[in-house]
């Protein structure tokens, strides 16, 4: 119901563009005020608002898992997960569109980095001489921090640790990883706000980053196209949905423990459509509305693919783990949704851009 | 029919004849600039223009690039079930790591988005002519390791500001590095050479590879026989694989001969994972050796597809090519001189396997040879058949797209220039006439030619 609303309110939006084009404004001046609007609704309304949303989520966490600490019970590490879950959703969604500071500053393998070093875990946790503060984590590779230390530490390697089993040392070192993972957040959504935004927003307008609007919308498509490649699709030999499934191997699933995978990767796809529907909390002005000024078709497609995958994530049922094993008919299928998503940004998306937008 | 067949040879002869001509006469301007990499060129300005494949590789060269373009990016860690093996002691845990965005890096070390690391090693040539590796390091430093294992040692990078003046009264400040190894795990040799590489790019590898020997010999001069103060030396460096002198192309000093043994040595040298090609750990002989559980770290299909995947990354498009004063500062940028180490138009060899690299005319401003570049820039550690004061001409494609592929850029081979402009005041020996050509231009004409540079 919702999707039909937005498609009339799209309609709505997409006439009232032509209107204007028959009377006095010339179409390239209409063309100008969109583009100008695309840079500034996804500067603000999508990127920062996601990293403001990412920053705030962290601090949850981070209160979650201190509470769990003063009190051991089970409710609390319930709590402290679902914390966890909740950020990650923001995070994946935020991997729509790694560009920027996330990429520039080493955000994105600070926290995020794959697999988990059982070997140099057990080995930190065994060092007593390691304090493991916070600044005493900060020196570790990237490898044993950031979100997935943190999942293995909540979740255990089964997925079934309970409050009880938790070890002091396990204690200091969750603390202090979800504290380091709260200030990379914080940092990271600083960086938006401290200027980088502006570099957005003022894209095609005397932006330092993105001197023309055809750079910075190469840039948005490059993260969806990126995106749609690394959660993975049949047309090339990788992706962390095909690599798993083409192995018939759990071991190289992403999020194992928390076994939170395939809302990771649902998440990931949902932040490239957002980032060309221009949309967060709110619709605003996307990609979208250049390309349907132009060619209504490409447009229809575009988002008719998008919802294909989206609604691909909900034919497979169950975990990742699993799925691979089990549901391969409609993982298949998933797959080649999401190439299909990632075949026309590339072949139909981007020569629309390179075609269209001269400024 | 004798007759008949004279008449066929003599229309092949004139039609051979004629194809001939006409390629050889095909005007430059009928190529379009644009294309650095010929048909292996890409559009792209963001910050992933280095990171794409060329365009129409097949269904099963596409596959393996995509093994590779993940494989590149991977995270090695110490044990797991997947991706283990880094270490004992080792530099970085991914490829990526270094080569930020399949580009130039940051010039820092021991952090894990540093892409700075040391060749280290003593007087003297082993009987392949290789630099002596300094007892207790090998020929590189590892200044990182696994939790309880020491580093080699701790490198420390200071610089101090060294101002240079232009005629017109504008200048430039240059900074001067210093580094130090601190805290060796092993006493250091008496005498020992330090040698800084900052991580370079690495898309268009494949090209370069392709490039026929003689053509690159025929950019050598090394007795500087026409006299104008450039010379230009290739370096031919030991291939242990295939046990015999070959010529170097890739690498800072052009100290390796191909994209597979650069592949290998990183895994081995920088992250410690061996493979076949070099299947001893970097640390062997060494305290922090210890026996891992296989031998052979990495799987023989993945250094195939990590080396494809380099040799398959497109070139960048130039961008602006008809701006005048990116033309004015082509033309200055051959008229100083830069032009002839910086070649700009080199034509590839045939390969059979890629279509997209064979026979392509490019623009990599390069000759891949050795030249002096004074003291300024030397590192004192010779390298084969570089000195101490060598280094390869750097190639110039996607020079101006570092500050998005990087963030903040760097040039130079150790990363002290921050700017184009810097990097450019820092040539010294065989280009020390080009730089003063470069200084004596009046503030406008800098300006366009280092524009031009901005544009490739």
């Amino acid at each position: 119901m919702k999707n039909k609303l937005a498609v009339i309110a799209f309609a709505v939006l997409v006439f009232a563009g032509c209107s204007k084009d028959d009377n006095d404004t010339t179409p390239t001046d209409n063309l100008a005020e969109t583009e100008a609007a695309v840079a500034g609704n996804f500067g603000t309304n999508v990127a920062l608002a996601t990293y403001a949303d990412l920053a705030a989520s962290a601090t949850t966490l981070n209160t979650a898992v201190n509470a769990f600490v003063a009190d051991k019970s089970d409710a609390n590490l319930a709590a402290s997960k679902q914390a966890w879950l909740n950020l990650r959703a923001i995070w994946e969604t935020s991997e729509g569109f790694l560009f920027g500071p996330v990429e520039d500053n080493e955000y994105d393998p600070k926290m995020d980095t794959w697999p988990t070093d059982y070997s140099e875990m057990n080995t930190l946790l065994a060092d007593e001489s390691n304090a493991l503060e916070l600044a005493d984590i900060q020196k570790l590779d990237y490898s044993l921090r950031g979100f997935h230390p943190i999942e293995y530490m909540l979740w255990g390697e089964k997925s079934n640790k309970t409050a009880a089993e938790f070890t002091d040392r396990e204690i200091k070192y969750l603390i202090s990883l979800s504290a380091d993972v709260e200030e990379l957040c914080n940092e990271l959504h600083t960086d938006w706000t401290s200027g980088y935004t502006d570099k957005v927003t003022s894209a095609g307008n005397g932006s330092s980053v993105f001197s023309t609007y055809y750079e910075f919308f190469t840039a948005l498509n490059d993260g969806m196209i990126g995106i749609c490649n690394e959660v993975g699709h049949s047309d090339e030999d990788e992706g962390k949905i095909f690599v798993p499934f083409i192995q018939s191997d759990s071991n190289k699933v992403e999020s194992p423990y928390s076994e939170n995978s395939m809302v990771d990767f649902k998440n990931n796809i949902q932040g490239a459509y957002n980032v060309y529907l221009g949309k967060y909390k709110a619709q605003g002005t996307g990609l979208t509305n250049i390309v349907s000024s132009m060619n209504k078709n490409l447009d229809n497609q575009i988002r008719q693919k998008f919802d294909n995958a989206i609604n691909a994530f909900s034919t497979v049922n169950g975990p990742f783990e699993l799925a691979i094993f089990e549901q391969r008919v409609q993982l298949q299928g998933l797959m080649d949704a999401i190439g299909e998503v990632r075949d026309i940004l590339e072949e139909e998306l981007q020569p629309f851009l390179l075609a269209n937008i001269k400024n | 029919m004798k007759y008949l067949k004279t008449l066929l040879l003599m229309t092949g002869i004139v039609s051979a004849f004629v194809m001939c001509n006409r390629a050889d006469t095909f005007p430059a301007s009928g190529y379009d600039d644009r294309l650095s990499g010929g048909a292996a060129t890409v559009f792209d300005v963001s910050s992933q223009a280095f990171t794409h494949e060329i365009d129409g590789l097949n269904r099963r060269d596409l596959i393996v690039h995509g093994l590779g373009d993940q494989n590149f990016e991977q995270t090695f860690v110490a044990d797991s079930t997947v991706f283990g093996g880094k270490g004992p002691i080792f530099n970085n845990v991914s490829c990526i790591s270094c080569h930020h965005n399949d580009g130039k890096g940051t010039p820092t070390a021991g952090f894990q988005n540093s892409s700075l690391l040391f060749r280290i090693s003593i007087p003297g040539l082993d009987e392949h002519g290789a630099p002596l590796s300094a007892p207790g390091y090998g020929f590189q430093v590892q200044d990182k390791a696994l939790l309880g294992v020491q580093p080699e040692a701790h490198i420390d990078i200071t610089y101090k500001d060294s101002i240079i003046n232009y005629a017109d009264g504008s200048f430039v400040t240059l900074r001067v590095p210093t580094y130090t190894l601190q805290n060796p795990y092993y006493p250091l040799p008496a005498v020992y050479y330090l040698s800084p590489r900052l991580a370079p790019p690495v898309f268009g590898a494949g090209l370069l590879e392709n490039i026929p020997e003689s053509t690159i010999l025929s950019f050598a001069d090394e007795s500087d026989k026409d006299g104008d103060g450039i010379s230009g030396k290739p370096n031919y460096i030991f291939d242990t694989a295939v046990n015999k002198k070959q010529l170097g192309r890739f690498g800072l000093k052009a100290n390796t001969s191909t994209i597979e043994r650069q592949v290998a040595l990183a895994y081995q040298q920088d992250m410690g994972v061996t493979s076949y090609l070099l299947p001893d750990e970097s640390s062997k002989g060494q305290s922090q050796y210890t026996q891992t559980r296989t031998k052979i770290e990495l799987p023989d299909s993945i250094l195939n597809a990590v080396t494809f995947y380099i040799k398959t990354l497109a070139v960048p498009a130039r961008r602006d090519v008809n701006d005048s004063s990116n033309v004015q500062g082509a033309k200055l940028f051959a008229q100083i001189s830069c032009a002839k180490c910086h070649i700009p138009t080199v034509q590839t060899g045939i390969d059979f396997a890629v279509s997209q690299l064979s026979n392509q005319r490019i623009h990599p401003y390069t000759d891949l040879l050795l030249h002096d570049m004074g003291p300024g820039l030397a590192d004192g550690r010779p390298d084969f058949d570089a000195s101490g004061s060598e280094w390869r001409t750097m190639p110039l494609w996607g020079i101006g797209l570092f500050p998005k592929t990087n963030g903040t850029p760097y040039y130079m081979h150790d990363g002290r220039a921050r700017s184009i402009e810097e990097a450019i005041l820092w040539h010294g020996g065989e280009a020390e006439k080009a730089k003063e050509q470069f200084m004596n231009l009046s503030s406008a004409e800098r300006a366009k030619l280092i524009k031009f540079l901005n544009s490739l």
